[in-house]
This record gives C-alpha cells, sequence and structure tokens, in this order.
C-alpha cells in the first residue's frame, strides 16, 4: 500500500490523491514529472520514486515545511 | 478474482467506494466501474456506490474531487483518499491495501512515523503522480 495513502489514514490533517497521469496528464507537465512515482506536496514537488517509509515521510515534511509550500497549504 | 478475494478476506469493518463517474460512459469508465464491481463482489464489506450523474461542482466540491470519473474511499469517516484513474495492474494490489487500511482505520505506520505526522497542525495535499501499467 502506498505510504502516501497510508498518511491519510493516520492522519485527518492529511489528504493524499492518487493519480494516474494518463486521466490527468498536465499535472505530469505542472509538476515536471520525469519518473513515477512522483509526490507533490501542497502543489510542490517532495520525491521522486519509491522511498522507505523514513526517507518518504521526511521528504513530505520537509517539503511542507519549506517556505514556498507552507504559504501554498 | 482470486487475488482480489484474498486480499479482501475478513475486512474488519464496512468500505464504502464511491464511483463519480460522468453521466456519459466511456469505454474508460465502462471498464473502470466493471473492475469496481468485482472488487464489490469479492467481499461482502465492500460497498460500491455509483454516482453517475452530471457535473456539479458544488456537490464535487463538497465531497473534495477536482473532476470525474473519481474514487472516494471511505468507512464511517472519510479519510481524505482520491483516485483518478483505473487501480488496474500494480496499482491494483496497492487499491486493495487502502481498502484495507481504511476498513481496519490503522495506517500501518511505524511508531516513529506517526510520531511525527502527530505533531502536524495544518493541512497537507498529496498528489501522487503514477502511471498505467
Amino acid at each position: 500500500m502506498s505510504l502516501s495513502a497510508r498518511l491519510a489514514v493516520e492522519s485527518p490533517w492529511i489528504t493524499t490523491d492518487v493519480i494516474n497521469i494518463a486521466v490527468l496528464p498536465y499535472l505530469a507537465v505542472r509538476y515536471g514529472v520525469d519518473d513515477i512515482p512522483t509526490t507533490v506536496v501542497n502543489g510542490h514537488k517532495a520525491c521522486v520514486g519509491t522511498l522507505l517509509e523514513d526517507d518518504f515521510v521526511r521528504a513530505v515534511l520537509d517539503t511542507a515545511a519549506a517556505p514556498h509550500a507552507a504559504s501554498s497549504a | 478474482m482470486e487475488l482480489v478475494t484474498a486480499a479482501l478476506a475478513d475486512l474488519a469493518n464496512p468500505v464504502t467506494v464511491l464511483y463519480y463517474t460522468p453521466d456519459v460512459a466511456s469505454a474508460a469508465t465502462r471498464a473502470e466501474r466493471a473492475l469496481l464491481e468485482e472488487i464489490a463482489r469479492a467481499s461482502d464489506r465492500v460497498h460500491l456506490d455509483v454516482r453517475a450523474d452530471r457535473w456539479d461542482a458544488a456537490r464535487e466540491a463538497e465531497v473534495g474531487i477536482a473532476r470525474t470519473p473519481a474514487i472516494v474511499l471511505r468507512s464511517d469517516t472519510d479519510v481524505g483518499i482520491r483516485y483518478y484513474g483505473t487501480p488496474d495492474g500494480y496499482e491494483l494490489e496497492t487499491f486493495l491495501g487502502i481498502i484495507r487500511a481504511v476498513s481496519e482505520g490503522r495506517s500501518g505506520l511505524s511508531e516513529a512515523s506517526r510520531a511525527r505526522v502527530a505533531s502536524l497542525g495544518r493541512r497537507l495535499h498529496l498528489e501522487v503522480l503514477v502511471a498505467p501499467t
């Protein structure tokens, strides 16, 4: 099961969209996707590829804490 | 079908699969609906609710979906997971795992991850871009 979905189950503060880029290709362009899976947090790319849980959670929270992402939450 | 049945065996609590689909079906939405019907048949704890209505911006905003077709997975609460695109191929196993997690209401994350997430005090919206397989 995807870690992003686990996060949504864990926290009421987190929502997760799982998006097949074949149905929403403009998002791949918007986020500059060059590999999958690509995870975006509050509109900002957080990580690419399949990460270990610790690394993934850190990437998500670090991206969310960055000023650009915090301002678009 | 055996994979689906095994993955959904002994679910703890009922899960509703809300499928928001356009009122005019296409080959893609028919295939997607057929897959969801197969999943619902595999467990008496999975209920499929098809909403094949015209686009209703107010309703979709309330549900939190950006377009149709969209799949919402929920138990007695909405945990905020939305699916855009048919969860087939490699995504099927992931999708079934999410159904189980929603049913159990448990993320399965480590204690350390749960502690880090517990300190959140504002909304995070994750978008995971995957590819058809």
